[in-house]
């Protein structure tokens, strides 16, 4: 049999408990390559680690295209996705198959992920290029891959709850928990969260699951009751205030079509794609020459023009700091962008630099985060949506704000900044 | 001093009020080139005119191939060598300095300057393409910036390094519009104070309103001859008598420096090597000031003063007219206005005019020596050209 080795919940922002932001920049596939981050990160996987991930079992109706740049993002090679229907008897039967998986002599994981892609408004309100989403993700190791004596146990430490992008809806950034969580009432997406807590608690559950679920309750019942799971109740989301701003800004945006004509910066889908290694997973190149770093990689140093001594590299998606930001009111965005100002407002954009690498790149900050960060704030790079162009988004990195900067941070513009031997001015 | 050797004269000028105007931007062309013609102290034939540089960005957001072939149209006379010259903001003095380098080197005893653009009845989207296409488009742009974005990301770091308010950019939008009340050619004829700066709409923090040039249509002509035969043409020549250019990475991330600008570096120590006079003898300067950090940053890049020192002379009064070295006396970018093209192409005009003596209002007093500076995007190219009487 199988048991679940870890587990990881990537909740999008707007959905967390007390946090009210303005400017949903999450789908089903970027919540869906948070997921697999977070698994990734809860079961110390290595980059590439093709044995750690056999199959993955996806509730979701991404495209195929959607499913071949999961692994583009996560920077994975492909494996086997399984695709279950995007409801709640999707998720039980993919998580019962992944149950019943006896596993094979890889010893690779199974994935789970789910990923709801209904409006938060409910049924009705159509809006597929702009569905929102709340993905879940179980991972679930193979038998062999994980002695039986980790079932028999039922030892703790092997079930790592982690909550979306680490912040915990209870307050607490660091505890692990989902019980805190707040599910959109009728999402399917509680459906997922109490199904990933029963996993972890069958068959030996030591008490009794709450089932954080409306919508969607028979179905859940009758996995829970199926696998002999104690339901202690079910309780009814208490608030729903902290919906009422993506509310309006759904309902703003509902209707509204897609930018397909671009009045600006025109970037074609073979562009685009051609730039997702640098894009989505910071892939250059490192000059053994000057130690310049070149982003994206086009086998010469972008900075001393050496064709020789490349290697590739990648930066780290946590680590840059903040050396300047701007927050861009209405009038002053790209026309890429109009759609995001309508709806949401003023966004913040900012240049940040690898202290230890040495590159600087610009970002758009996610979450609507304050602007002038100061100086040597630090920031994790997300993958986010940018904007529509042909009938499609285009992804890329976003920063957010994980520790603020001091007031005394040394200068970026002292003499450590630039990529390589520094040139004079002339 | 290396008399002749590194001189062209200015004959003649002439420039559109700039502002939202009416007139298609062939029409701005044409009124600009015919002033500058009329102007020729002893009168001057199209015939005599041996090259043509056409500077615009996008001329209309319609003419973008071949525009230049409308100056020999216009001047009557089809089958003139032109080119279309385009660094952005930076192109009208980038024509300027391509008709320096052909004069110097005897190509042509008299050659045509113009710029235009006209963007202000552009539909907003397409506006903001053409003011936003300079930049860098992959990554900058694509994270939500245009100029005023990447220009408030210098300001930004700017005001932190220097711990200062922003009550110095306010000061520089002060003074501008006070100078550009007094030009009948402006955009903005009005004068702007402090708490109105303080007061008016954020574009992107920490830039304001009253920080941001306007969007202007005009255009702008010079007519430029060799020292051996400019006297056939005026008596009082104003000499261009020092040029230099410069450029960077086209995208702010990858330059060395968030808080100056390396391409106006190079660009203004390259005018004076050959120059006949030194940076402390300059009476006047046209700076580029689309944003009021530009002007900030370009005093002390152009090395008109030292470092650390732009702010205290800006709130001191030293670069107002009546002040030591009066700065954008036309107004600027700012309260003069901005169509891209023509903009560096009108500094020269303000240039003439003034080191002849003929700014009305806002002479600068004895002015015998000026510097104008150009900037194209965040600095990925700049221009800068010195002049005499």
């Amino acid at each position: 049999m199988s048991v679940v080795v870890a587990a990881a919940v990537a909740v999008p922002v707007w959905a967390r408990g007390n946090v009210i932001v303005e400017g949903p920049d999450e789908d089903a596939f970027t919540l869906l390559v948070r997921a697999g981050d977070l698994l990734r990160r809860v079961q110390r996987l290595e980059p590439g680690a093709r044995a750690e991930v056999r199959t993955i079992r996806i509730v979701s109706s991404l495209s195929g295209e959607e499913r071949a740049a999961l692994f583009e993002a996560w920077g994975l090679p492909p494996v086997d996705i399984l695709s279950y229907p995007e409801n709640a008897e999707g998720a039980v039967k993919a998580l019962s198959d992944a149950l019943d998986d006896p596993g094979d002599s890889t010893g690779g994981a199974t994935w789970v992920l789910g990923a709801q892609l209904a409006s938060p408004l409910g049924a009705g309100v159509e809006d597929p290029p702009r569905r929102s989403a709340i993905a879940v993700a179980l991972a679930f190791g193979a038998a062999r891959a994980r002695p039986p004596t980790v079932a028999a146990e039922d030892t703790p430490p092997q079930r790592t709850w982690v909550t979306g992008d680490g912040a915990s809806p209870s307050g607490s950034p660091n505890t692990p928990s989902l019980m805190g969580f707040r599910a959109p009432p009728g999402s399917g997406t509680a459906v997922l969260l109490t199904l990933a807590e029963a996993a972890t608690r069958t068959p030996e559950g030591a008490s009794a699951t709450w089932v954080h679920a409306t919508a969607e309750r028979t179905a859940l019942r009758t996995f829970l009751e199926g696998r002999g799971v104690p339901i202690a109740g079910y309780p009814v989301p208490e608030d729903r205030t902290f919906f009422q701003v993506p509310d309006d800004a759904w309902r703003a945006r509902a209707g509204a079509p897609m930018a397909s004509v671009s009045q600006g910066a025109y970037l074609s889908r073979e562009s685009y794609t051609a730039s997702i290694p640098a894009r989505w997973r910071l892939e250059g190149e490192r000059c053994a020459s000057c130690h310049g770093f070149s982003l994206p990689p086009v086998g010469r140093c972008h900075l001393c023009g050496a064709r020789d001594g490349l290697r590739r590299s990648r930066l780290p998606r946590v680590g840059a700091k903040v050396e300047s930001a701007t927050l861009i009111h209405k009038g002053a965005q790209p026309t890429e962008f109009d759609w995001h100002q309508e709806v949401y407002g003023s966004y913040a954009v900012g240049l940040v630099r690898w202290p230890e690498e040495g590159p600087t790149l610009t970002f758009q900050f996610t979450d609507q985060q304050p602007p002038g960060a100061p100086s040597g704030g630090e920031v994790e790079l997300v993958l986010r949506r940018l904007y529509p162009q042909e009938g499609a988004w285009r992804y890329g990195l976003k920063a957010v704000l994980v520790a603020p900067g001091s007031a005394d941070a040394p200068s970026a513009n002292g003499p450590s900044r630039g990529k390589g031997p520094r040139r004079t001015s002339g | 001093m290396p008399s002749g050797t590194h001189r062209v004269a200015v004959v003649g000028v002439g420039q559109t009020a700039f502002g939202a105007l009416p007139h298609p931007p062939r029409a701005l062309l044409r009124q600009s080139i015919h002033e500058a013609l009329a102007s020729v102290d002893k009168g001057i034939s199209p015939q005599d005119i041996g090259e043509g540089y056409l500077a615009t960005l996008g001329f209309g957001g319609w003419q973008i191939g071949n525009p230049a072939s409308l100056l020999g149209e216009e001047l009557g006379l089809p089958g003139l060598p032109v080119s279309h010259v385009e660094n952005a903001c930076a192109s009208g003095s980038t024509g300027l300095r391509q008709a320096y380098h052909t004069l110097l080197a005897g190509a042509a005893d008299v050659a045509l300057v113009a710029g235009v653009e006209k963007m202000s009845d552009t539909p907003s989207a397409r506006r903001r393409y053409w003011l936003g296409v300079s930049g860098e488009t992959e990554w900058e742009r694509l994270a939500g910036l245009t100029f005023a974005g990447v220009y408030a990301l210098l300001a930004e770091r700017y005001l932190a390094e220097r711990k200062l308010t922003t009550d110095v950019l306010g000061a520089v939008a002060v003074k501008n519009h006070a100078h550009g009340a007094l030009n009948p050619h402006a955009h903005l004829r009005k004068p702007v104070t402090m708490e109105q700066h303080h007061a008016a709409a954020s574009v992107a923090d920490p830039l304001r309103l009253y920080d941001c040039c306007p969007v202007s249509d005009g255009a702008a002509a010079v007519v430029l001859a060799r020292e051996e035969v400019a006297r056939r043409f005026t008596d009082t020549p104003v000499w261009v008598v020092g040029s230099g250019g410069g450029s960077d990475f086209l995208a702010l991330q990858d330059r060395e420096s968030l808080t100056r600008l390396p391409a106006t570096r190079r660009a203004s120590d390259e005018a004076f090597r050959h120059a006949p006079f030194g940076r402390e003898k300059v009476q006047l300067a046209e700076l580029h000031d689309c944003f009021t950090i530009a002007e900030l940053l370009a005093l002390e890049d152009t090395g008109l003063f030292p470092e650390g020192e732009g702010p205290r002379a800006t709130t001191e009064g030293r670069t107002r007219l009546g002040g030591a070295l009066p700065v954008n006396v036309s107004g600027g970018l700012k309260s003069k206005g901005h169509p891209l093209g023509a903009t560096g192409v009108g500094q020269v005009c303000e240039v003439f005019h003034q080191l002849r003596g003929e700014a009305g209002e806002r002479q600068v007093k004895g002015a015998e020596r000026a510097l104008t500076h150009n900037v194209g995007g965040s600095g990925a190219t700049a221009m800068v050209h010195l002049f005499s009487t």
